[in-house]
C-alpha cells in the first residue's frame, strides 16, 4: 500500500468510520457516545505511533493516559465541578511532555508558554458549557485540522496525523452541526471536556518537539479561546480565521516547496 | 613568460614532492594510544532507502569523541553525535528529522556510541569495533567495520591516525517506526574519522 494512502487511512478514514457509525447507528447515550469517539481516536493513534510505549517515554506516549484520565474525570464528576482536575491532569501531562526538554535545557519561556497552556485550558474547562452553544465540534476541528497542518509544515508529520485524526473524529459531529445549520449540536459538553485537553497537550508537543513557531502557537491557542468566549453562532469563523493565519504566517515565513 | 612558466612547473613539482611524503607518511599504522576526534575533518554519513526508489545520504554536523588504540592497550571508544546537527541539504526535512517522528532530538540530544571491545589483524590494525549504541533512548549492540586509511606527524608536530568505520543499523531496533512505507528501514552509517593523538 501507498505510503500516502496508509496516512490518510490512519489519519482520516478510520476515525471518520468508527465516529460516524457510531454516531448514526451507534447508542444514544452521551457516556457511549464519548468512549466511543475516545476509543475511535485511541485506535486511529495506536496504528500512527505503532502503539505507544507503556510507561512513556516519549511526548507523544502520553495523549492516551490524557485521553483516559480526562474520560475518567467526566465520566466520575459528570454533574459537579469538572475544570480542577481537568486542569491538574493538563497540567500533569504536559510537565511530563516537557519536562526532558527543560532538564536539558532550562528554559523560562518554556515553562511560561506551559502555564499559558494550562491557563488557558482552565479557562476552556470552566466555559465549556458555554461552548456546546458555538458548534463545539465544528470549531474544535477547525482548530485541530489548522494545527495539524501546522505541525505537518512545521517538522512533524506524527503529531500533524494525530491531530488529523482528532479533527476527523469531531469533523463528523461537525458535520451533523452543519446539517442543522449550528442550531444544534450532538457533541456534548462531556466530548467537549474529553478533547479539549488532548487539542492542548498536542498544541503543546507541536510547539515544544515540532518547532511550531510562537506566532502560529499564539494563534492556534487563541482560536478555542475566543471561539468559545464570544457567544456567537458563528463564533467558528473566527476559529477559521485565526487557524488559517497561524498557517498562512508559517507559509510566508517558510519555504514553500514541497517535501513529504 | 618563460620564466612564469618554468615557475609553475617548479611549483607543480615541489607539490607533487610534499604530497608524495605526505602520502608515505600517512600510510603507517597508527601508533598505539589515545586519540580525539578532529571535528572538523571527521564526517558522519548516513544512508536511508527513499519510497523503495532512491537512496538518500544526510549528514550529522556535530560530533566529538576520543578512542584508545593498539593491541595492547586497553580498549575504549566513545564518540558523540549531537542529533540535531542532522544535515540532508534540506531545512523542511532536517526539521522532519529532528522532530518526534524519527530523531526526537529535544528529548535525545546525543546518541551516544560506546566500544569496550576491538578486533585487530595479523598487522595490528583494528579492523572492527563492538559496543553499545544509545539512540532515541534505546541502547543496542552494535558492530562496525573498521578500516585504516593511514597514520602519521602532520605538519603542526602532532601526529594523526585515520579510520573509516561503517555498519547497517535498523531504526525500528531504535524505537524509530513512523512512516515504515516511506521510509526504509535499514540504514547505512559510515564515519569517515581523523583523530589526534593525545
Amino acid at each position: 500500500m501507498s505510503p500516502y494512502l496508509t496516512l490518510i487511512i490512519q489519519g482520516i478514514i478510520l476515525p471518520i468510520g468508527v465516529s460516524g457509525l457510531l454516531l448514526w447507528l451507534g447508542p444514544t447515550r452521551d457516556g457511549y457516545r464519548v468512549a466511543g469517539n475516545a476509543l475511535a481516536w485511541l485506535l486511529a493513534y495506536g496504528w500512527i505511533t505503532g502503539f505507544p510505549a507503556i510507561p512513556p517515554k516519549e511526548a507523544v506516549d502520553w495523549l492516551w493516559l490524557l485521553l483516559v484520565a480526562s474520560y475518567a474525570v467526566c465520566h466520575i464528576t459528570q454533574h459537579h465541578a469538572r475544570w480542577l482536575p481537568l486542569t491538574l491532569i493538563l497540567a500533569g501531562t504536559l510537565t511530563a511532555v516537557v519536562w526532558p526538554v527543560l532538564y536539558y535545557q532550562p528554559s523560562a519561556a518554556v515553562a511560561g508558554e506551559l502555564v499559558i497552556l494550562v491557563i488557558a485550558g482552565s479557562f476552556l474547562f470552566r466555559r465549556a458549557e458555554q461552548a456546546v452553544s458555538v458548534a463545539p465540534a465544528f470549531t474544535l476541528s477547525i482548530n485541530a485540522g489548522g494545527l495539524a497542518i501546522a505541525s505537518a509544515l512545521g517538522g512533524s508529520l506524527l503529531v500533524g496525523q494525530l491531530l488529523t485524526a482528532l479533527a476527523a473524529v469531531t469533523g463528523v459531529y461537525a458535520l451533523a452541526e452543519i446539517a442543522s445549520r449550528l442550531h444544534r449540536t450532538p457533541f456534548s459538553t462531556q466530548q467537549v471536556l474529553v478533547f479539549l485537553p488532548l487539542y492542548l497537550a498536542l498544541l503543546g508537543i507541536a510547539r515544544v518537539y515540532a518547532e511550531l513557531p510562537l506566532a502560529s502557537a499564539a494563534l492556534l491557542l487563541a482560536s478555542p479561546v475566543i471561539g468559545i468566549r464570544v457567544r456567537w453562532r458563528h463564533s467558528w469563523l473566527i476559529s477559521l480565521i485565526l487557524s488559517a493565519g497561524a498557517v498562512g504566517l508559517l507559509l510566508l515565513n517558510g519555504d514553500n516547496t514541497a517535501y513529504y | 613568460m618563460k620564466f612564469q612558466f618554468a615557475k609553475s612547473i617548479l611549483n607543480s613539482l615541489a607539490l607533487g614532492v610534499l604530497l608524495g611524503l605526505a602520502q608515505t607518511a600517512f600510510a603507517e599504522v597508527a601508533a598505539p594510544g589515545n586519540y580525539r576526534i578532529d571535528p572538523a575533518h571527521t564526517t558522519v554519513l548516513f544512508t536511508v532507502n527513499h519510497l523503495g526508489t532512491s537512496e538518500l545520504t544526510g549528514r550529522f554536523n556535530v560530533v566529538e569523541g576520543n578512542f584508545v588504540i593498539g593491541p595492547n592497550q586497553a580498549p575504549g571508544v566513545d564518540v558523540s553525535i549531537k542529533t540535531a546537527s542532522v544535515d540532508t541539504n534540506h531545512d523542511k526535512r532536517d526539521a522532519h528529522l529532528r522532530s518526534p517522528d524519527f530523531l526526537n532530538s529535544k528529548q535525545y540530544p546525543v546518541m551516544r556510541f560506546v566500544s569496550d571491545k576491538v578486533s585487530y589483524d595479523k598487522q595490528g590494525q583494528p579492523v572492527s569495533l563492538h559496543g553499545k549504541l544509545s539512540l532515541h533512548g534505546e541502547t543496542k549492540p552494535v558492530s562496525l567495520a573498521l578500516s585504516s586509511v593511514g597514520a602519521g606527524k602532520d605538519p603542526w608536530g602532532g601526529y594523526r591516525a585515520g579510520f573509516n568505520a561503517t555498519t547497517t543499523l535498523k531504526r525500528s531496533d531504535f524505537g524509530m517506526n513512523f512512516m515504515p512505507g516511506g521510509i526504509g528501514n535499514e540504514i547505512t552509517v559510515t564515519l569517515n574519522i581523523e583523530a589526534i593523538k593525545e
